[in-house]
């Protein structure tokens, strides 16, 4: 499932009163834009340095910072995880988040899409990057634990 | 409806206890119970009020605070309420509830739309809702319209109440009007039901008032202690006895100002009177201006001026007008009988000229003659002896003459008695002035000619002349005449004068007397109305004081609950002070030492105060509505008031529908820790203000559950695997933490340790590693060790879960779903079965 596709998934979700997720959309659609933001990571790594994906997310997140490309998307993304992670994970004394949270949450991670989008692009177009297998080998490093079966 | 004593009875009964029915002014206080109407007919028609039919005796509470003869009134419970397009709810939806006493918390984040069943209720109940109506701005009013569906708005909500029934309370309007513009219409299996009014609840709601919320509770003490103080009155049931007190001071008042006013209105009159005075002298009015200058005024005296009955005036007013109508004698009867006087004065001398004066004397000696000679027949002279004179012929003569001159005679005498009587007649014409003419109050001027006049007059009775007499007549009559007319004339004068000035003066005194009598009177029944007014007064203190003491014991109990490790302690709740001085004294001592309340407290702190005052105040025995709707308590509350919070909503839940509506879920959670009974709904607004009302789990069977379902959607091809891949080991994840917060939680709190220490820690295990430590280890350093347990009590399914958990959070699950998330419901169970 693309990340176009997880966050589709996200949004509808939120906006779909549909039966088959009533209760649990919230923790849901911020799993799924959760998951959707780490693929978004990984590419991003994957391009600029593909060490870092192996990295925890707290180091990505810091990071992040070095590249003046997406200056204007740091701080977006670290709000958006904390917010998410925060969403789907059990706390004490927090109710799921609310569909106007995870609106602009979902968007913060779409917002990020585009820009990774672009970068993805332009590096596709450069024949001195070998984005492909690099990219793919990087991502068995990074995961730890059994693979996935994407 | 339960029997209660009027005010009346009440009162009459107390006048009996207290050995005070025969006092002056009890049939005031009895009076007053029928309004204005009911003092008024016994003050000033002296009609008596009747008294009231053998009490219903009801007493209050005891000062122990039990209920003793308090009637409970028939209550309502809440079924459940629905809303349609109104604040944060779209699509209609409906908050099922259980009638009768008991506990519901409603959860779910802010803007979630919980509060819109809250705020729909009280527009319900009350055509409005205090949260914009106190905003007032254009934004608040507006704020009820849906975004999602507001074409037609609805709120209902359906109860059961007990003596009357199902009940139906339904309000609607368009989405172009306002609120206001609905009705809300009851409709109900009972009675016939039509409006709350009929229900009784119009007035209860704002008596009772049974909605709480966040932001109401927050402001209870920003507009004063005297304006908590009447909304904590509210419900009392005071305004009643309050309107009999009013009754009898408005009575007073309005007999003090009639007094004030008859004192404003003499100044008045006086002022007139010494403008009146000034320019025409009169007693009257100077007489006027001393007596209402005077401190105490003599009505009588005053009133007799006013209406002319005053003696000294009544003699002067009455000479006058004798005076006025004096014309003296009739000069045309005056002149007739002076013409007649000299008319038989004439006709007496014309006959005394004659031989009248002898004719008599003649005829009897011509008669003797005749009688001798025939006795005789001598035919000589028997006076004069002349021969032969005597005869047949002088005979028959002197007969003759005879005849002749008797009647000559009697003509004489005839005139002589007209003479006289004409003289007499003419003596009493000049009759003695009136007693009234020396009369020294007189004008002399006038006065004197016609004294002299009358006196000249008067001299006729002593003339005897008929000439004489007709002569004074004649001079005498039309002098006198004049001379009274000029007396006459002056007196009709003087009553024109006095009149002119007098007259304007009295019509204003006599309205003036009246008004000042009516005022004296009422002086007098003033000091009664007052004692009754202060009896009354004290009638209501106590009661007050009575009625209130359970509200102020309970307030205390609750806040005794909520205050946990405040050093605020509330000592005392006392209802002060008189009139518009009226407050709440709330007597609080910090760490033991006085202090001065409100001051001191911090807004949770406030908050809970306001909850403790204003629970007691819903609760009250005699309120028809057997729910209390409490928006929002926990906002801006320490997590250690939530645990005595959740007492004191558990205390009211024993005889009330509680019915809680919260974003916190410390709230849901310290009544599950404490046990307390409660049914919790989950609230969640989708899409379209779609809300979602689901039942509250457990944690770990909630996320197990939806799991599981999510498996079941994907089985039947409705959710794509991408999706199913990525959320099932969240929520997996998600069911062991909240395991693991569980045993920690019960087993920390067990040993008694605090908790807020215990959140603190489970807030600090942000890992999975680090809450399957405090689980497994109760230590939370212990995560590096978490797996080798792990593996060891558990084998390879808890490993599986162990990893799946940690990867499939993050989007790397592989493997068989359906399995994973049965081990993970085996792998909850062991955690929750560790000690």
């Amino acid at each position: 499932m693309t990340v176009a596709e997880q966050l589709r998934w996200a949004r509808r979700m939120l906006d779909h009163a549909e039966a088959t997720t009533v209760g649990v959309w919230p923790r849901a659609s911020a799993l799924l834009a959760r998951h959707a933001l780490e693929e978004l990571l990984e590419e991003f790594w994957a391009v600029h340095s593909p060490p870092l994906a192996s990295a925890n997310r707290r180091a990505q997140m810091v990071a992040l910072r070095g590249y003046p490309a997406i200056a204007d998307q740091v701080a977006i993304v670290r709000v958006a995880y904390a917010g998410l992670s925060s969403g789907c994970h059990h706390h004490p004394y927090e109710l799921p988040p609310t569909r106007a949270e995870l609106d602009g949450l979902i968007a913060a991670v779409e917002g990020f899409a585009g820009v990774v989008a672009k970068i993805v692009a332009v590096n596709a177009r450069s024949p001195s990057e070998v984005v492909g297998p690099a990219k793919q080998s990087e991502r068995a490093r990074a995961t730890p634990r059994p693979k996935s079966g994407r | 409806m339960t029997a209660v004593a009027t005010p009346q009875a009440q009162l009459f009964d107390r006048l009996i206890a207290q050995g005070k029915d025969a006092e002056s002014w009890a049939y005031l206080v009895l009076s007053a119970c029928d309004g204005e109407a009911g003092l008024a007919r016994y003050l000033d028609d002296g009609v008596e009020p009747a008294k009231p039919k053998k009490p219903v005796r009801s007493k209050g509470k005891s000062k122990d605070g039990k209920e003793t003869e308090v009637p409970e009134s028939p209550r309502a419970y809440l079924e459940a309420i629905g809303v349609r397009g109104f604040r944060g709810i779209g699509p209609e939806s409906e908050l099922k509830l259980r009638p009768g006493p008991g506990l519901t918390l409603v959860i779910g984040r802010n803007g979630s739309g919980k509060s819109s069943f809250a705020e729909a209720l009280e527009v319900l109940l009350t055509g409005t809702s205090v949260r914009w109506s106190d905003k007032g701005s254009r934004f608040w009013k507006e704020g009820w319209r849906n975004l999602h569906d507001g074409v037609e708005p609805l709120v209902r909500a359906r109860l059961v109440a007990e003596g009357i029934g199902q009940v139906e309370l339904t309000r609607s309007w368009t989405g172009d009007q306002e609120v206001d513009d609905g009705t809300t219409v009851a409709t109900g299996t009972g009675k016939k039901l039509t409006d709350l009014a009929g229900l009784g609840w119009e007035s209860a709601v704002q008596d009772f008032r049974p909605f709480m919320s966040h932001s109401e509770l927050a402001s209870r003490f920003e507009d004063g202690p005297s304006v908590l103080y009447r909304a904590l009155l509210k419900g009392l049931g005071l305004e009643a006895f309050e309107g009999i007190r009013e009754c009898l001071a408005k009575a007073q008042a309005a007999r003090r100002k009639q007094k004030s006013e008859a004192k404003d209105t003499a100044k008045l009159l006086i002022e007139d009177a010494k403008r009146i005075q000034a320019v025409t002298p009169d007693e009257r009015i100077a007489e006027t201006i001393t007596l209402l200058g005077a401190k105490d005024f003599d009505l009588d005296r005053l009133g007799a001026l006013a209406t002319g009955t005053n003696t000294d005036q009544a003699s002067l007013l009455s000479l006058l007008a004798q005076v006025a109508r004096e014309k003296g004698p009739d000069v045309a009867v005056a002149m007739q009988t002076a013409e007649g006087l000299r008319f038989a004065a004439k006709a007496m001398r014309e006959l005394a000229a004659q031989e009248a004066g002898r004719s008599a004397e003649v005829a009897t000696l011509l008669q003797a003659a005749l009688t001798l000679t025939a006795k005789t027949g001598d035919t000589a002279c028997p006076v004069c002896e002349t021969p032969d004179v005597i005869d047949a012929d002088w005979r028959e003569r002197t007969a003759a003459e005879v005849t002749r001159l008797r009647e000559a005679a009697k003509a004489l005498q005839e005139s002589q008695r007209l003479q006289r009587e004409l003289e007499r007649s003419a003596q009493a014409l000049c009759g003695a002035a009136p007693v009234w003419l020396a009369d020294p109050r007189l004008d002399e001027a006038v006065a004197i000619p016609a004294r002299e006049a009358w006196k000249a007059w008067r001299d006729g009775q002593k003339l005897e002349d008929a000439d004489a007499l007709a002569a004074h007549l004649e001079q005498r009559a039309a002098p006198l005449v004049t001379a009274v007319g000029s007396l006459a004339a002056w007196a009709e004068r003087e009553i024109a004068a006095r009149q002119d000035v007098w007259q304007p003066l009295a019509q204003k005194l006599g309205p003036w007397v009246d008004a000042a009598r009516a005022a004296a009177r009422g002086q007098q029944q003033v000091a009664d109305l007052k004692k009754a007014e202060d009896w009354v007064r004290e009638a209501i203190d106590d009661l007050r004081t009575e009625r209130f003491e359970p509200i102020a014991a309970r307030a205390r109990e609750y806040w005794g609950l909520m205050r946990l490790q405040s050093n605020v302690d509330l000592t005392a709740i006392k209802l002060e002070g008189s009139g518009k001085a009226q407050s709440v004294g709330l007597e609080v001592t910090v760490d033991g030492k006085p202090a001065g309340a409100l001051g001191v407290m911090s807004q949770g702190e406030l908050n809970s105060l306001a909850l403790s005052l204003f629970l007691p105040r819903a609760s009250l025995p005699v309120s028809p509505f057997g729910f209390v709707i409490v928006d929002d308590p926990v906002q801006a509350m320490d997590p250690a008031r939530v645990e005595g919070l959740a007492r004191v909503l558990d205390q009211t839940a024993k005889q009330r529908q509680v019915v809680v509506f919260t974003h916190d879920t410390r709230l849901s959670e310290a009544i599950k820790r404490l046990q307390i009974e409660a049914e919790t709904w989950e609230v969640m607004r989708r899409g379209n203000s779609v809300l979602e009302l689901r039942k509250k789990r457990e944690s770990v069977d909630a996320y197990l559950e939806d799991a599981r379902a999510l498996m079941k959607n994907f089985t039947k091809g409705e959710i794509p695997e991408g999706v199913i891949v990525r959320v099932v080991p969240g929520l997996c994840r998600d069911a062991v933490e909240a395991a693991c917060v569980e045993i920690t939680r019960r087993r920390r709190l067990a040993k008694g340790q605090a908790h807020a220490d215990v959140e603190a820690e489970l807030e600090s295990a942000q890992t999975f590693n680090k809450l399957l430590a405090l689980a497994i280890y109760d230590d939370i350093e212990k995560a590096g060790e978490v797996l080798k347990y792990i593996r060891n009590k558990w084998a390879t399914d808890g490993e599986a879960v162990y990893s799946g958990c940690q990867t499939g959070a993050h989007g790397q699950f592989e493997g068989d779903l359906e399995r994973f998330v049965s081990r993970t419901g085996t792998f909850t169970g062991n955690i929750r079965k560790l000690s």
